[in-house]
């Protein structure tokens, strides 16, 4: 372990001393952060994102229709105003008195009384695409809702809150309990992306390294081929954990994001922080060439942060897509610390932490079958 | 101690290293010498265990690389061709950083600290970071981290490459300064005088095979042994050739105008009979250049080259 702390001690010193990398790593994402935290508050005249305004014409008038219009406005997510007819929604959408329009058709509460499939249509123009999804979420989240408390009533087995003839109360707990804004979402977006993008430059110091004469003096010496993989992941590991908690200290206290528990946060951070140093590793370790790491960091990093949200709230994207970004280390950890930051269970948590460790795991096993060789 | 057993090494279709077979005895300064591209750095790399052979077998004090890779290693140290030092570390920092790579703890890294950075001479530099240093302080670094465990051999593959002619100079002397403490060295070059200077023995690689081996006297004779004496007189020689061949009668004289010239295998005795021959003629000396023996006339004997023309890599 001497040899290990050794490696770590040299490699963060080196880095420490490096006044351009540690530019890179620490100012750069904190500037990004917040300029693009403060110019989409202001945006959204800093309100709660996203603040939608909706119109809704209930053709159908039953139960379901009126709780969903109810529903609708209970959150502080929306705006909601009611139109007479479809024309005139459409209308108030055509000169953007409005950014979503809702229809509830004829008959949609007698169809999804019986366990059916209601189909509300959500409409917006296309620059909408975003808030449209996010109504559509709300629509088809309440529609599922409903569709149960149908069934269980039909089987005799009503809820409280209806046998009471209380109005239905929804809560969505996946999506958390606190709103969400601008400077919370992008602090976690830029930090998700600023990570990954660092952990694959890492892995190009990796590749460097091991084409220079000092890991010739390091494979010649008494040096095991695993000591030296524990060494790079565990200095790649500080590394990102230092960025991490300055990023993290700087969008709590500085720029006011939200944060979710601690111990939430930790556990979800250090998950991720293990998928990317894995992943550094094995790219480290698979890639020849200095300049094909330069390319994955270029357009690789690019192309999963715009997957995984980092440049576009990822609610905006069609679903494939945002199951896609589930796939990906960055996607999954935005959208968990999101989760975390609006307060979800410790279930949620759980499973994208253990998606992330099992990334890593991948990742290291991976790294594990291929020898260092001298360049 | 170190003996090097029938080494073959190839990439693809290209033989890098073929056959190479050599001993070294501790205390020798053992020389590899030979053009570009002739598998000099390969055989090292092998030798140190940064490579695998494909066939051949590296053994020290008995204990062979590939069985015992953690005994051979910690024994030999290695001096890459290129600066292989942390840059933004100090002098110090990067001997105690290595020296705990290779195993050195405590007050043994203290000390080998203090003697590296002395051998080096760079005490008064220790905590000046690298990327400040010169190329040949660097040098010196890259060479002091070679020995910061004190190895029993060390392994230099061409530490002079690219750098002034007084860092070379003071990396020459350490060298031969360690040597003469009883430090085995290996020493690879392709500049033939460096050679002549450290090593008593030595192998000349070209083409990956081993061309000549032994000790140093040995394979100069290789060139045929012979020093060329080149007289310059005030007179004709003409009239003295008869009796300078009676003089010198195993050697071929030729005679020019106003000079005369001879290869001799020991050119003290034969100098001075030729200038008694001379003198019977009333002819004397203006200037003797004496020409002896050296590897480059021995190189190119063997392959037909010079030894800075063989680069072919």
């Amino acid at each position: 372990m001497r040899v290990v702390w050794a490696m770590v001690w040299a490699q963060l010193l080196d880095l420490l001393r490096d006044r351009k990398a540690l530019l890179l790593i620490l100012a750069m994402p904190l500037v990004l952060t917040a300029i693009l935290g403060f110019a989409l508050n202001g945006l959204f005249a800093g309100k709660p994102l996203p603040v939608v305004r909706v119109v809704v014409h209930d053709a159908d008038g039953g139960a379901y229709a009126q709780q969903l219009t109810a529903f609708l406005k209970g959150q502080s997510l929306f705006r909601v105003s009611e139109a007479a007819s479809a024309e005139s929604a459409r209308q108030a959408l055509a000169s953007g008195q409005a950014d979503v329009a809702l229809e509830i058709p004829h008959g949609a509460s007698g169809v999804i009384d019986h366990g059916g499939s209601a189909q509300v249509n959500v409409e917006a123009p296309v620059q909408q695409a975003f808030r449209q999804g996010l109504v559509q979420q709300y629509v088809d989240g309440f529609g599922s809702r409903w569709s149960a408390v149908s069934t269980a009533i039909r089987d005799g087995l009503p809820p409280a809150s209806a046998a009471a003839g209380e109005p239905l109360q929804i809560r969505e707990a996946a999506s958390g309990t606190r709103p969400l804004n601008a400077k919370t979402y992008y602090a976690y977006a830029m930090m998700a992306m600023f990570l990954l993008l660092h952990a694959v430059q890492r892995a190009g110091v990796l590749v460097r390294i091991r084409q220079s004469d000092q890991f010739k003096r390091i494979a010649a010496g008494p040096v095991s081929t695993s000591a030296v993989a524990v060494g790079d992941l565990i200095s790649t590991l500080f590394v990102l954990a230092a960025q991490c908690l300055v990023l993290f200290a700087a969008y709590r206290w500085i720029l006011g994001a939200d944060t979710g528990p601690p111990l939430q946060m930790g556990v979800l951070t250090g998950s991720y922080l293990f998928a990317l140093a894995g992943l550094s590793l094995v790219i480290g370790r698979w890639v020849r060439s200095e300049a094909v790491v330069d390319g994955l960091a270029g357009i690789g990093v690019n192309v999963m942060a715009v997957l995984g949200g980092s440049m576009y709230p990822v609610y905006g994207f069609p679903d494939w897509v945002q199951r896609l970004a589930q796939f990906l280390p960055n996607g999954r950890i935005l959208k968990a610390w999101l989760d975390s930051a609006m307060g979800v269970s410790w279930h949620e948590v759980w499973v994208a932490a253990v998606y992330l460790l099992a990334v890593a795991l991948v990742c290291l096993l991976a790294a594990a079958v291929r020898r260092p060789a001298v360049a | 101690m170190l003996e090097v057993r029938d080494l073959r090494k190839t990439y693809g279709s290209h033989v890098a290293v073929d056959g190479v077979s050599f001993t070294v005895s501790p205390g020798d300064a053992f020389g590899l010498l030979g053009p570009n591209g002739a598998g000099k750095s390969t055989t090292i790399a092998m030798v140190s265990g940064l490579i695998q052979p494909d066939s051949g077998e590296v053994l020290l004090q008995g204990h062979s690389l590939r069985a015992h890779p953690r005994f051979v290693k910690q024994r030999l140290g290695l001096v890459p061709q290129h600066i292989a030092l942390h840059e933004r570390l100090t002098a110090e920092e990067n001997l105690r950083y290595w020296g705990q790579v290779y195993g050195v703890h405590g007050a043994r890294l203290r000390d080998n600290v203090e003697w590296c950075l002395r051998v080096a001479g760079l005490t008064d530099h220790r905590k000046q970071r690298v990327e400040r240093f010169s190329g040949g302080m660097k040098r010196r670094l890259n060479i002091a981290v070679g020995l910061i465990h004190r190895p029993e051999v060390l392994i230099m593959d061409e530490p002079t490459v690219g750098i002034d002619a007084q860092s070379r100079n003071h990396i020459l002397d350490t060298v031969r300064e360690l040597n003469r403490d009883g430090m085995t060295v290996i020493y690879t070059s392709h500049y033939m005088q460096e050679v002549e200077y450290l090593c008593n023995r030595l192998a000349i690689l070209d083409h990956g095979r081993m061309i000549a081996y032994g000790a140093l006297d040995d394979v100069r004779l290789l060139a045929g042994g012979l020093s060329t004496v080149r007289m310059d007189l005030d007179g004709d020689p003409a009239p003295a050739l008869d009796a300078l061949q009676q003089a010198l009668p195993a050697e071929r004289v030729e005679a020019g105008e106003g000079r005369i010239s001879f290869h001799v295998r020991d050119p003290g005795p034969a100098v001075g009979k030729a200038v008694l021959a001379l003198s019977q003629y009333g002819i004397a000396p203006l200037r003797i250049d004496i020409e002896r023996p050296n590897l480059e006339a021995a190189f190119l004997q063997l392959t037909g080259r010079r030894l800075r023309d063989g680069g072919d890599a």
